[in-house]
């Protein structure tokens, strides 16, 4: 089931992440699986802008002013980048 | 010659992480030699002991084949050990225990130079005990881990000055004076004939025996023959690969995690790839002075 437009995403507990100073890669750490995760690029501004109060459309609408994009054109990525984390169990919907 | 079968020679005190370490054997040429190689493990003088301990019994065997037993607290380690497989393997047990015995211990060797460690992480045959060999005992640095750094939580490295192990033609061979053989050395080459454990004070070197701070995060990357390059790391490179050489990950989790985090933020890094140490070495202390200017 994907990401309702209201759908607020959290970080879960079981997760660390490394964001570096430098502008590299966010190194992301779940406890449970001891799995490793990088994210760069386009997801390191999505990776920012949740904050577990943000709902999916509001992080849609701050990653696009901050690439100066219509938000209609990086739903659909952005979306997806949720789903992903989510499968790999490094976000939650919150209740 | 009659070999008493109940191990009554001591060796240690030795200190490893928070342990005190005794290793007992019933036999004299490897209570010689133990001594000799895991010199630079003693317990230092004065220090109250330990909160905990771990005793080894090493015990050489005739019957039906001569061969050596390895037990920690009366477990067994091994038990079909050859003469050439005792002290390494005892070695690879005190790794073992370091590692165990500190949650955030990485793959890598440590020195130190006006008071600030690099920490030279790799892969075995990454070259960075002979990056740290030569960097002590050419250099002016001060030894204080190979195999284990062993990271506690102020991010510091603390003391494993295990013996180097040194490949015959290897760069740090060359440093061991060569002549006859002595009594010593034959039996030496009893127990080490190929790849020989050497303290660091053997080579000239000199021991750090306290923790330190981590002021330069090294990878080393040998191979014969290349040139020597310097590159920058990111801190998610430095980061990924801490973490791909600390066991303690897997077990611990998200402390070591943090604490590998934590050094990566405050600790600059780069990738040495070098075929010649000899032009290598200066670089790991030249960027340790460096750093220790900017800070």
């Amino acid at each position: 089931m994907t990401w309702h437009p209201r759908d607020v995403p959290r970080i879960t507990d079981a997760v660390a992440a490394h964001v570096p100073a430098d502008g590299s890669d966010i190194v992301i750490f779940h406890d449970g699986s001891r799995g490793l995760h990088r994210l760069a690029g386009t997801a390191i501004p999505i990776w920012r802008s949740i904050d577990g109060v943000r709902t999916v459309d509001e992080i849609v609408s701050v990653v696009a002013a901050e690439h100066d994009v219509d938000p209609v054109d990086i739903e659909g990525d952005v979306v997806a980048m949720l789903d992903r984390l989510r499968d790999d169990e490094i976000l939650q919907r919150r209740t | 010659m009659t070999v008493p079968m109940d191990p009554t020679m001591e060796i240690g005190p030795l200190r490893i992480a928070d342990v005190d370490v005794l290793i007992r054997t019933n036999s004299t040429d490897l209570a010689t030699v133990a001594r000799r190689v895991f010199a630079g493990l003693d317990r230092p003088p004065g220090s109250p002991p330990a909160s905990r301990s771990v005793t080894f019994e090493t015990v050489g065997h005739r019957d039906p084949e001569p061969h050596w037993s390895i037990h920690r607290d009366g477990q067994p380690c091994e038990t079909e050990l050859t003469d050439a497989g005792v002290l390494v393997h005892q070695q690879w047990e005190l790794n073992r225990l370091a590692i165990e015995s500190v949650p955030t211990s990485i793959h890598g060797a440590a020195v130190v130079v006006a008071g600030r460690a690099a920490l030279l992480v790799g892969p075995s045959h990454s070259g960075k005990t002979t990056l740290a060999g030569w960097v002590t005992t050419r250099l002016g640095a001060r030894f204080i881990a190979d195999e284990v750094a062993s990271i506690d939580d102020r991010r510091q490295v603390l003391p494993y000055a295990r013996p180097l192990g040194i490949r015959p033609g290897g760069p740090l061979a060359s440093a061991k004076p060569s002549g006859d053989p002595s009594p010593a050395d034959l039996i030496l080459q009893r127990f080490m004939p190929e790849e020989r454990l050497v303290p660091i004070t053997e080579l000239g070197g000199v021991v750090w025996a306290d923790a330190a701070a981590i002021g330069l995060l090294v990878f080393p990357r040998y191979d014969s023959g290349s040139p020597l390059s310097v590159r920058r790391l990111s801190e998610a490179d430095a980061l990924e690969g801490l973490v791909a050489l600390t066991p303690g990950l897997v077990r611990h989790g998200r402390s070591v995690f943090e604490c590998l985090s934590g050094v990566v933020a405050n600790t600059p890094a780069v990738e040495l790839h070098y075929g010649d140490v000899r032009s290598a070495a200066p670089i790991v202390v030249g960027e340790l002075i460096e750093q220790g200017g900017r800070s």
